[in-house]
């Protein structure tokens, strides 16, 4: 494949600079490491640059992108599940309410109960607000699956996040 | 719920301050003009495509 030209290569800079740190948070929802979130980043841009003169501009390299990250990420969590360095008990998550900084390694810990699968679609839709056939287009899988696996995940970020999710509820 | 879950979402995400990237912009892109071009890739990367238009071509509408 042919790398870009000149005027590509601006372009692709300047979606770098636009891009990248949207890009680079995403990622850190979905793995929860931002050092990881970082190289994770970079595979996706390095990918993107390479097939940058294929992509269609109308539509833009944002979803392209996103498919690239998402599937870096899943593959990620992949090789860390192989090579075990995930927890073999999934974290506590407190029952009170939190606050500030100990509210978000409580989301974090949350998120890290959900399948990669599953964490990737609640940060699309919720996160990202991409809609269904977007998130399916990133993801890799039917509009009916992205419907379904939301509504499971939502369902157990409820059950672990209740305090959280409702701070008004008695 | 869909809201309480944005607003977690974003706290998460947006309230910390990005850590510095160990790479540049700049120094990122030469690292993506370094990179050798794997024919392998590329014929992996077709295939995936030709993959998904199949699918997309093919699946049950609804």
């Amino acid at each position: 494949m042919a790398k870009p030209d000149d005027e590509a290569t601006a372009a692709f800079t300047h979606y770098v600079r636009e891009a990248r740190a949207r890009l680079q948070r995403t990622a850190y929802l979905m793995c929860g490491d931002w050092q990881l979130a970082d190289d994770l980043t970079q595979e996706t841009l390095i990918t993107l640059y390479r097939r940058w003169s294929a992509i269609d501009q109308n539509i833009g390299p944002t979803p392209y992108a996103t498919r690239v990250l998402v599937h870096n990420v899943r593959r990620s969590a992949k090789r860390a599940w192989r090579s075990h360095e995930v927890m073999m008990t999934p974290p506590e998550v407190p029952q009170d309410p939190p606050h500030g900084s100990e509210e978000r390694a409580v989301i974090l810990k949350a998120l890290a109960r959900l399948g990669p699968r599953q964490r990737a679609i609640i940060v699309l839709r919720y996160w990202q607000d991409m809609s269904v056939e977007q998130t399916a287009e990133a993801v890799g899988c039917t509009r009916g699956t992205v419907t379904s696996q939301s509504h499971r995940a939502l369902a157990t970020l409820r059950a672990l996040l209740g305090p959280t999710l409702n701070p008004t509820d008695p | 719920v869909d809201e309480e879950v944005r607003r977690l979402l974003r706290r998460v995400a947006e309230d910390e301050t990005l850590p510095p990237s160990t790479v540049s912009d700049a120094e990122l892109l030469e690292k993506a003009r370094d990179k050798p071009t794997s024919a392998l890739a590329d014929v992996l990367s077709l295939l995936g495509a030709l993959r998904r238009r199949i699918r997309s071509l093919t699946r049950p509408a609804r």
